[in-house]
């Protein structure tokens, strides 16, 4: 193999495909990105392909001049600190001697030690120009949804393993809309988005996606709001295929088994009091009450008085000081109530509302809150015991 | 918005772990002793081995065996009650040293703990220098051989520091953790006991590289749930800070059988009275619990202990009588045997105002039922009122 690189494209394309190789593992060769180039008439595609066994992402890139085809393997993290490095060179030559790979800029040449080509996992999926076989259910949507419908629900999966928290993003088909579900099992996301009918395919579309493959798309379709991502669902993998029929890149995860909480019966019917808030404006009341809690206590109270359209926000941190903020609300219905919430749980929501006014829904102090945005962002939060 | 997770910045823990301390303490102090079997421990019938010297270690002597079984195999092992405050004493020579190297120090027992040396590089050098230089102040100041394990994360520090034992030190290069464990046996990782051990050789498991490599499917099989923790664990992975605070830890509540209790129906009733004493206990203190314990004694001896942990935190009887019951089925479904001992504990122990509330356990009745209970035990005495499920165990104990 040699081929001749474009220095820009190859580093997004290992940074990427680096995020996926298996980063400790007694098997070396999982922590390799297999380089393919291949030349079909004048066009070369450089293709990077990485695994950790669970998650597997392939990146092609034609800014490349392929003189060779040919395959090599290499550790992902070596590659990507050289392509770095090399921040000086427009193109860098890649090119395979034996099991090594020589990387060659103007002034350096670097020689990694590599394995056989064949001794890593065959991926026939990421690199099949048409959807494989064996995917019955699907949806085609733009990358920008794609991308609001993550950033709305992933944050609020669980960061740790607990009896509720699934390391995974629920995903499914709502008559003809897509529906993402997250929680962490103290909150929990809904978000939605229509798409048209056709451009469902199958029946039943519902699965688990793990947080790592959802964080992964998301880096895949950033650039390009309009760019088509097709997502294809079998017993135990998704599929999702960026940049149309000819995809830019392919991600294979395999699916969170076990079943999603009940979801449903932890969404509140009703509520006594609704609050409508300038999102800018308690966001950053909250941000600023939060810098007096510790790990011990960790809640922001919330004391609405109704008669006067205030909120006060206070906090306490033993051995450290309180703080008091005060601001107008825009609306209140209802009786006064006090409530105590971890601030991060309502910034971080309150991060992923595009309009500019929120509406809080609550009930007792012992009770979930809920933050509402247009009918596309169901935000449930339960509330920190203040006693 | 950030899609990464950024990694734990890298650290270097220390596993410190004195060498048979009590029977060194022994031989140290009586020098007629040295290079002698000497055990450790109780001498009567019922008498347990608290430590043996390497010398009774060649004849499979090990600590947690009774007595007479020790015997059997060394007879002319010298066997020494033991002085409990004389191990105290030099257990804080020994914890003074590793204060001296950083203020980051998790006592285990009196004698192992975990250092956390990450902050102390600049002042006394790298993890390995300062594992010498520990090694060096407890052999001239105190007389006694520690094994030190030097990794970046607790879990394998502890596996490391029993490596090169006794008298070892062992050093695991960051990045090298996995493969640092993959050819051993699966049983070194903490938390893998017999059964799983059983259970993963039956499938083809044998090293904990075998673990490492193998697909989750097949580890649920063995781990369910905690699979992926098992495998993290084989990986050489753990980000578990040290830590050094001195609150208190846990509340437990045991009691040993004057004759073995020979049902699970039994044992239950007894467990259920365990949890709502340890539960009152906690909301009295106003604590809230982050894992239970099951401590379980056979007629021969053994002791196992079974875990789980609660999310969110809880102090509420039923939360814990949910997970205590589920414990309990779970090792007695598979394992029943009669026991003499049961206990119940709670650990990780918090503060309950602050506490975050949970999605999924939304549960007023059970706390309305709590505050009523704890009304009652507090005006006329904790036996003023228990669950009837638990009544049967007290009246047979009585």
């Amino acid at each position: 193999m040699k081929v001749v690189a474009d220095r820009s494209a190859l580093l997004e394309a290992v940074g990427l495909v680096s995020g996926v190789v298996a980063a400790r593992t007694p098997r070396q060769q999982l922590t390799c990105v297999k380089l393919t180039a291949t030349k079909d008439g004048e066009t070369g595609v450089l293709r990077l392909t990485g695994t950790d066994g669970e998650i597997s992402l392939g990146i092609s890139t034609l800014r490349v001049n392929v003189e060779k085809p040919g395959e090599v393997l290499v550790p992902a993290g070596k590659l990507k600190d050289i392509i770095s490095a090399e921040d000086h060179e427009p193109t860098l030559t890649l090119e395979q001697s034996d099991e090594s790979v020589l990387i060659t800029g103007s002034d350096a040449k670097f020689k990694v030690m590599g394995f056989a080509p064949q001794d890593f996992p065959s991926l026939p999926e990421l690199t099949s120009e048409k959807l494989p076989d064996g995917f019955p259910a699907g949806v085609k949507l733009s990358a920008g949804t794609m991308s609001e419908l993550i950033s709305r629900t992933l944050f609020a999966t669980a960061r740790e393993n607990s009896r509720y928290a699934i390391n995974g993003v629920l995903l499914q088909r709502a008559d003809n809309r897509l529906e993402m579900v997250a929680t962490d099992g103290r909150r929990l996301a809904l978000a939605r988005a229509s798409v048209s009918k056709g451009d469902f395919r199958g029946d039943s579309l519902k699965c688990i996606v793990p947080t790592k493959a959802l964080q992964l798309l998301q880096r895949l379709i950033s650039a390009d709001a309009d760019e088509q991502v097709e997502l294809a669902i079998a017993d135990n993998s998704i599929l999702f295929r960026v940049g149309g029929d000819t995809p830019r890149a392919t991600l294979r995860s395999v699916l969170v088994e076990g079943s999603f909480p009940p979801y449903e019966d932890v969404i509140p019917k009703d509520h006594d009091i609704t609050v409508t808030l300038d999102r800018d404006l308690v966001a950053s009341a909250v941000r600023r009450a939060a810098l007096l809690t510790n790990e011990e206590s960790r809640g922001v109270r919330l004391a609405f008085d109704g008669t006067e359209r205030r909120l006060r926000l206070s906090s306490r941190a033993p051995e450290m000081g309180e703080a008091n903020i005060e601001i107008d609300i825009a609306d209140y219905k209802g009786a006064d109530i006090e409530i105590g919430f971890n601030p991060g749980f309502i910034t971080e929501a309150l991060r992923v509302i595009p309009q500019p006014e929120v509406m809080l829904e609550l009930k007792a102090p012992g009770k979930p809150g809920l933050l509402r945005s247009g009918n596309d962002f169901v935000y449930v939060v339960m509330p920190v015991n203040l006693q | 918005m950030s899609t990464q997770r950024p990694a734990p910045p890298a650290r270097t823990i220390l596993h410190a772990d004195m060498d048979a301390f009590f029977a060194s303490v022994e031989q140290l102090d009586d020098p007629s002793l040295r290079g002698k079997p000497v055990l450790v421990g109780g001498a009567g019938k019922r008498g347990v081995v608290a430590a043996a010297s390497y010398e009774a270690r060649v004849f499979g002597c090990k600590s947690a065996m009774p007595t007479a079984i020790a015997l059997r195999r060394c007879p002319h092992a010298v066997v020494l009650p033991g002085r409990f405050s004389r191990y105290s004493e030099v257990s804080s020579q020994v914890f003074a040293i590793f204060h001296d190297v950083s203020p980051l120090v998790q006592p285990l027992s009196v004698d192992e703990a975990f250092i956390d040396v990450t902050g102390s590089f600049a002042v006394l050098g790298d993890g390995p220098t300062i594992a010498g230089l520990i090694r060096k102040r407890v052999r001239e100041e105190v007389g006694l051989a520690v094994s030190v394990g030097v990794a970046s994360n607790k879990m394998v520090a502890k596996v490391a520091s029993d490596f090169n034992k006794p008298d070892g030190l062992c050093i695991v290069e960051p990045g090298t953790e996995a493969a640092f464990l993959a050819p051993m046996a699966v049983g070194v990782l903490p938390g893998i006991g017999p059964a799983s051990v059983r259970r993963l050789e039956a499938i083809g498991l044998r090293t904990v590289g075998d673990v490492a490599l193998a697909p989750l499917d097949q580890l649920r099989a063995v781990f369910g749930e905690h699979a992926e923790s098992a495998r993290n664990k084989a990986l050489g992975i753990d980000d578990r800070p040290v830590r050094t605070d001195r609150q208190r830890k846990s509340i437990s509540q045991e009691r040993t059988m004057t004759d073995d209790l020979d049902s699970p129906e039994q044992a239950r009733a007894l467990l259920l009275w365990h949890v709502e004493a340890v539960s009152h206990r906690l909301r009295s203190k106003h604590l809230v619990a982050g894992g239970i314990t099951l401590k379980i004694r056979y007629g021969d001896f053994e002791t196992i202990t079974r875990s789980a942990s609660l999310e969110p935190p809880s102090s509420s009887s039923a939360e814990l009588w949910r997970a205590a019951l589920a414990t309990f089925d779970q090792w007695a479904n598979k394992d029943w045997h009669a026991l003499r001992l049961l206990g119940f504990g709670v650990d990780r122990l918090a503060d309950a105002s602050g506490q975050q509330a949970g999605l999924f356990e939304q549960t007023d009745r059970s706390s309305a039922l709590d505050a009523a209970k704890d009304a009652v035990m507090d005006k006329f005495g904790k036996s003023a009122i228990s669950p009837a499920g638990a009544l049967r165990s007290r009246r047979r104990d009585r």
